[in-house]
């Protein structure tokens, strides 16, 4: 997670409005500085990243709400909404990542019930009963369940990464990058999108 | 052992929403401070496993991270990184609660009305054995974040500085000049 720039030499006595643009225009330049990394949907740090520069420029115009214009509350419901849908890419990512955990010890469990077969000698009911349970705990346990649910996932974050894609070519030609701009009264942080550039994904859909 | 959770009084400031004139300290304390009462208020519902609760308390940790980050430049930077850090600590084990909440949400989506699937059912039943074994993390740091005294700690510093917030029993005070700290 990239770490959020410190803002050095704010006068903590002046008014509260001529001090929030420094701490917005900063904000509001880490997260547009993703704009173009968040196109590859195996780059599950960029988004992620992408997801809390949002929160902290969400987090930062809550704060100085009194300070801003009219066009915060469209702006705030922008950021929501990716946010909406970043968090579900991001909650796929981390459940997919502790389910892997679980089905690496339910593999392990597994391991070690194959291998009470191996201490019996001849085809003993001992050895059914033991056999009659590897099979039951493959066919229907938990190991078999979570891989299961681990292609789930997988398949439903491509859906939410495509439906993402969508909304953020969106917000990016709607002007959201000029909105943020001037509720934040600075024309700094337009650096970072390129006309002509910011809509062209290097992801091919699937079919 | 659940700890007594210590309650406390806040300044008359974050009973009102504050203005573009305040000056910049009254404005960050009352950032974080409105984190703090939140994130305060919902120590017991987390401890018991609210799964709302933890999120809640989750989210209000992280907003006063980020505006003690934010506004880092305000204030005593040891002070600052010893109160973030223990807020990384607290948010840290209820992250682990929380993903475990949420995984088991999906799951429970995606399981819908199969519940003759024994496969899915077992694959959630581990799951809820392993939120079960992280709750025992959340109690753990939300012990040692009481036991060493953070509440009263966070409270009294950032109410105190940089602007001694309680002498500001009239909130419209804040809105004449006062000299920078």
């Amino acid at each position: 997670m990239t770490k959020a720039r410190p803002l050095a030499d704010l006068d903590a006595g002046a008014a509260t409005s001529t001090q929030s643009q420094r701490l917005l225009t900063a904000r509001s330049d880490e997260l547009l500085a993703l704009a173009t990394a968040v196109r590859d949907p195996s780059n599950v740090e960029a988004l992620h990243n992408l997801r809390i520069a949002g929160k902290r420029l969400r987090y930062a115009l809550a704060g100085f709400a009194p300070c801003l214009g009219a066009e915060l509350p469209a702006t705030l419901r922008q950021l929501e909404d990716l946010q909406d849908r970043l968090g579900a890419i991001r909650d796929l990512d981390v459940s997919s990542g502790l389910l892997r955990d679980e089905l690496r010890l339910a593999i392990r469990r597994l391991r070690a019930t194959r291998k009470r077969l191996d201490a019996h000698q001849g085809a003993t009911e001992a050895l059914a009963d033991d056999a009659v349970a590897l099979a039951r705990a493959l066919r229907q346990g938990e190991a078999i369940g979570l891989v299961e649910l681990v292609g789930q996932f997988a398949q439903r974050r491509r859906t939410l990464f495509v439906e993402f894609l969508l909304f953020w070519d969106e917000l990016l030609a709607g002007g959201f990058v000029a909105q943020t701009c001037r509720l934040v009264e600075s024309d700094e942080c337009v650096r970072h999108i390129r006309p002509g550039r910011a809509h062209k994904s290097p992801y091919i859909r699937p079919s | 052992m659940r700890p007594a959770f210590a309650r406390f009084e806040f300044p008359a400031a974050l009973d009102t929403e504050t203005q573009a004139q305040w000056p910049l300290a009254a404005t960050a304390q009352h950032v974080v401070l409105t984190q703090l009462r939140r994130l305060l208020s919902l120590r017991d519902a987390a401890w018991h496993g609210e799964a709302d609760a933890v999120r809640r308390l989750r989210v209000a940790t992280r907003r006063a991270r980020t505006a003690l980050a934010d506004f880092a430049a305000l204030w005593d930077p040891s002070q600052v990184r010893a109160a973030r850090r223990a807020l990384g600590r607290l948010a840290a084990q209820l992250g682990k609660g929380r993903d475990l909440d949420v995984a088991l949400a999906l799951v429970d989506v995606e399981i819908g009305d199969r519940q003759d699937a024994p496969a899915l059912l077992a694959a959630r039943d581990a799951l809820r054995r392993r939120r079960h074994e992280v709750q025992s993390h959340v109690h753990g740091a939300l012990r040692a974040f009481e036991l060493a005294g953070w509440p009263a700690r966070l409270v009294t510093h950032f109410a105190g500085q940089p602007l001694d917030l309680w002498r500001f029993v009239d909130v419209q005070e804040l809105l004449r000049p006062t000299p920078t700290p």
